[in-house]
């Protein structure tokens, strides 16, 4: 069965076609494993979290007796603090949904293959 | 030099945390028949999913007419142009074959149309037009599948392992089509892991082995090297 295909035809109508609409597709640039972002800010945001808190203690409050300057230094920790737990749930909220996405995928892996397996023995 | 019609650069993807393509690059070009070959578990299929939309890639790109397409919806790509006929005879064996033929028309295409198209391609369907798809023969399902595709009006044809548990006389006759086909200006990627039919009809081939393309050149030259590749051959091995 030998053919004669090595030389490309020309721009068919088809094709034309199919690249007027290739060009209006509607593309969202998508990528796997959206949580990736989700987890990296929640990482983040904690390290940043923990930082900032240490260098409130050590960096202006501890040095100093003046109460205006504690109290500056309060307000930056406990920022810090919100940051680490708002960082901690981001970072433990996109895991899960990692987990379960693949958990899923494998769920429905196996259901198939134990379909196929039972078609294949009836 | 033209834009390809299909690209993946440096593609990686995978299902959830395993990655089963590290990094494939593909080029096919207009009114080529693209032979994609490699072992059980090198990532064929999933290279096919990546470019119908079905598994979005985590790192790379995805073109289409030199246009990155990425995250762009399955039927979208369908509508589009891009069909595949999937792995293990894609048909909906509860339904006659007219009732499947039926199922294509979502692109919106006259019924008449998809079956004067369908039973032209493969006039032994329509014989069976009233059978229930699941009580057709291995091949015919093939067929079936194939003409579902062929409805819509590809620009771009992915077939996954077509030969997959048929006759080889079958095989022949399907791979016949193909070859029609593509002389008819259709472009088309199939993947397959036995290569015996496939390299005849095809113009450019690859061999694909744990998720990466480790050579690609003209059949004839791949068949050769085929066996050391399935046999266990390094990558590295292999001449790029």
């Amino acid at each position: 069965m030998a053919s004669d295909l090595s030389t490309p035809p020309t721009l068919s109508p088809r094709l034309q076609q199919f690249q007027a609409e290739v060009d209006q597709l509607k593309v969202t640039g998508g990528r796997a494993n959206p949580e990736r972002a989700g987890r990296i800010l929640g990482a983040i945001l904690m390290a940043v979290g923990l930082i900032l808190g240490i260098y409130a203690y050590f960096g202006l409050s501890h040095p100093t007796t003046n109460p205006l300057q504690q109290g500056d230094a309060t307000v930056v920790g406990l920022l810090g603090v919100g940051f680490t737990v708002v960082g901690t749930g981001l970072f433990v909220v996109f895991s899960l949904t990692r987990y379960f996405r693949y958990w899923l995928v494998r769920l429905i892996y196996e259901q198939r293959d134990q379909t196929d397996r039972l078609r294949g023995s009836a | 030099m033209t834009t390809p019609l299909l690209e993946l650069r440096g593609i990686r993807a995978g299902y959830g945390t395993i990655d089963v393509l590290h990094g494939v690059d593909l080029v096919l070009e207009a009114g080529q028949v693209y032979a994609l070959l490699g072992p059980n578990g090198a990532g064929k299929t999933t290279t096919l999913a990546v470019c119908t939309g079905q598994i979005l890639p985590s790192a790379g790109q995805l073109l289409l007419n030199g246009r990155e397409v990425n995250g762009t919806t399955s039927d979208a790509l369908a509508r589009a142009g891009l069909c595949l006929v999937p792995e293990g005879r894609g048909v909906f064996p509860n339904l006659t074959v007219t009732e499947n033929l039926r199922m294509s028309t979502y692109a919106g295409m006259e019924f008449a149309t998809v079956q004067e198209r369908a039973f032209g391609q493969f006039p032994q369907l329509a014989a069976r037009r009233k059978q229930l798809a699941g009580t057709l023969s291995g091949g015919e399902q093939q067929m079936l599948s194939m003409s579902r595709a062929l409805a819509a009006n590809p620009a771009l044809l992915l077939l996954d392992e077509l030969s997959m548990g048929l006759a080889p006389l079958i095989v022949e006759q399907l791979y016949e089509r193909v070859a029609e086909l593509a002389r008819d200006g259709v472009s088309i990627l199939i993947v397959e892991q036995f290569a015996q039919a496939i390299l005849r009809v095809s113009t450019t081939a690859s061999i694909m082995l744990r998720g990466r393309i480790v050579r690609t050149g003209p059949p004839a030259e791949i068949a050769e090297e085929l066996a050391a590749a399935y046999l266990g051959a390094s990558t590295h091995s292999l001449p790029a």
